[in-house]
């Protein structure tokens, strides 16, 4: 509660020491309504109104609703009051509004007007666009703080989802890798078209598909444009290199070379032949610890 | 005893009956020194009845390899210096008026011959061009009324100067595809040099140029050529070589489609397979492979592929988008 003295500014039996104000809360949202009490003592021959309170437009107080009291006590002296209901807008500190008393000893004889500036002021505090001009008969809504016991378990939730991402990310990297070995995806395509050979695959493809298989080795193992090179060229590469298998892969190049360009008919067991010295030279040409289990036999009915 | 097969037949043959290529090279090296890239094209080109445009700038012995291969060859052969005022006539020939006999009679132009060398075709205004590419098409020409067929076999060799552009006349296009190969006459290597300078400098007389080779061994190995096994896979290959220069897109070269004004025609694909073949006979195989065609490629495509504007100004050339396209076609 807020309660103020005022200056004097005039009169002659009225004194303005004799003018109290309060005003409740001292602090308020826009909207809110503000306790505003102005009492007035004075002698018990006169009679006292209050007029002029300085509201509505121009300044960020409107006026609700205003009732007046008025006490007589033994002592001669008796006290006017008139509580008034104002809404408050704006934001900041705003003076409290201004008002005249009114003080005379009867309704025909002449009245005195004491002028009334409070120096007290009330904070508003703004909680919109302060050119609001509706009223606020509810106090502004307060959010719920998160209840941290519900952190606790998202927490421990997301610590989980990590790991599991995290070891099946691991995993998938791992298994990415091994099948894209190049040695293993080699051997494995060289054991395809020899188990291939035994279901009346032709000689003459085996041996394409071989070409294609070692090209593709060696564009993955090597890191060099194999598919798109000619024997003579993979070769010279493999050589530059410096790559200890380079003479066997070249023959079986070479062989496969005679079969594609030069219609050459090859026997089965020359194909199968073939197939199985590529698989060794591939297997020769891994990277140390890239073999670990894959050195699965020959599978059944592949004997030549 | 395992029975011969057609193609090993063929491939005994062609070891034997490429043995002139060994004796004209031994000639050709006492006269020239070097340049042995160049003189295969030629006996390519000449084994695979095409014709060839060197380029070159001034000094390469351009002239003195087709001169002395001609002449190891037992061919006729004639040089034709191309002018700005020359004209169709001075290069098939003309009727001429005898005013003994008072008739006309033609004479036969420089074009008559086995081995043509037409120096610096392009210094010559188009008419004078579609004369002579007429006569390389058509493997004839008519004087007068009548037409007369041209020897065998016939070969223009042409030469353009890459330096100088004042007062030519660039080949079209359609003419310059008549051409089975362009080739790049370079620099001779520094040991290649000394030895020309060495050879210049004595005084002495011309060296004798011995008759190798009879044109009749040129047609029987042209008749082998002809026999040689080009597979599917190498003829497929070479289709999408063409093809790559026209939709470059299509083999994943899609940064390439704005760069080529326009790929290569059909007869590239033609002269392709031709000269793969004649390539194969030099190596003494009867059979074609990827490396063949590999061999040859740039000299057939380099006068077919037109860069654009946008690769001039990055200063692409027709040989980086053949590099290009054998990166990324794959070998059969």
């Amino acid at each position: 509660m807020s309660v103020a003295l005022l200056p004097v500014t005039a009169a002659a039996t009225l004194r303005p020491a004799d003018v109290r104000v309060s005003a409740e809360p001292d602090s308020l949202f826009a909207g809110e309504r503000l306790h505003y009490v102005i009492t007035v003592q004075h002698d018990c021959r006169d009679s006292v109104s209050v007029a002029s309170l300085k509201t509505g437009q121009g300044t960020p107080f409107e006026i609700i609703g205003t009732k007046s009291f008025s006490k007589k006590p033994q002592d001669g002296r008796a006290e006017f009051r008139m509580d008034t209901e104002i809404a408050v807008f704006g934001s900041g500190q705003k003076t409290l509004p201004g008002f005249t008393v009114l003080s005379g000893k009867g309704p025909a004889a002449a009245q005195e007007r004491l002028d009334i500036n409070p120096a007290a002021s009330v904070t508003v505090l703004s909680m919109s666009d302060s050119t609001v001009t509706e009223l606020r008969p509810i106090a502004p809504p307060v959010s719920a703080p998160l209840p941290t016991w519900i952190l606790l378990p998202a927490f421990i939730v997301l610590t989980a989802l990590g790991i599991v991402g995290y070891f099946v990310n691991k995993f998938v990297t791992t298994l990415r890798r091994h099948l894209d070995d190049p040695v293993r995806a080699a051997r494995q395509k060289l054991r395809t078209i020899r188990r291939q050979l035994s279901k009346g695959l032709q000689p003459a493809t085996g041996y394409e598909s071989l070409s294609n298989i070692l090209r593709e080795f060696l564009q993955k193992r090597y890191q060099f444009g194999a598919r798109e090179m000619v024997t003579q060229e993979i070769a010279e590469e493999l050589a530059a290199r410096n790559i200890n298998i380079r003479e066997e892969l070249i023959k079986l190049l070479d062989q496969a070379d005679l079969v594609k360009f030069a219609d050459r008919r090859p026997d089965i067991e020359e194909c199968r032949r073939s197939l199985r010295v590529a698989e060794v030279l591939a297997a020769t040409a891994a990277e140390p610890g890239a073999l670990e289990e894959d050195t699965e036999s020959n599978a059944p009915g592949e004997r030549g | 005893m395992k029975q011969e097969t057609e193609l090993e037949s063929l491939g005994r043959q062609i070891a034997e009956e490429s043995a002139f290529i060994d004796r004209a090279r031994e000639v050709l090296a006492t006269t020239i020194i070097g340049q042995s890239g160049v003189i295969d094209k030629v006996i390519i080109a000449l084994l695979a009845n095409g014709h060839l445009l060197l380029e070159g700038v001034p000094g390469l012995a351009k002239t003195l390899i087709v001169r002395t291969f001609a002449a190891a060859m037992n061919l006729s052969f004639h040089r034709i210096q191309f002018t700005p005022d020359m004209l169709p006539a001075d290069l098939i020939g003309t009727m001429i008026y005898n005013p003994k006999t008072m008739e006309f009679h033609p004479r036969r132009g420089p074009v008559f011959a086995n081995v043509i060398l037409a120096d610096e075709i392009n210094r010559s205004p188009a008419k004078v061009q579609s004369a002579l590419l007429e006569a390389m098409q058509e493997k004839q020409v008519t004087i007068g009324d009548v037409t007369y067929p041209l020897g065998e076999p016939f070969m223009v060799l042409a030469t353009q100067n890459p330096v100088e552009h004042e007062g030519t006349y660039m080949l079209p296009e359609a003419q310059l595809d008549r051409f089975m190969m362009k080739i790049m006459v370079e620099y001779p290597t520094f040991e290649e040099e000394l030895e020309v300078m060495q050879r210049a400098s004595a005084v002495q007389a011309a060296v004798e140029i011995p008759q190798v080779v009879q044109p009749e061994e040129v047609f029987r190995a042209r008749g082998l050529v002809d026999r040689i096994y080009v597979d599917q896979r190498v003829q497929r290959y070479i289709v999408d070589l063409v093809t790559a220069t026209r939709f470059p897109d299509r083999y994943g070269l899609g940064r390439l489609s704005n760069m080529i004004e326009y790929g290569a025609s059909p007869r590239a694909s033609i002269f392709l397979l031709l000269a793969s073949k004649a390539h194969a006979f030099l190596q003494r195989r009867a059979y074609a492979t990827p490396e063949d065609v590999k061999s040859i490629v740039y000299d057939v495509l380099r006068h077919r592929v037109r860069p654009s504007y946008e690769a001039e100004a990055e200063n692409m050339k027709a040989e980086d988008f053949i590099r290009n396209i054998l990166e990324h076609v794959q070998v059969p």
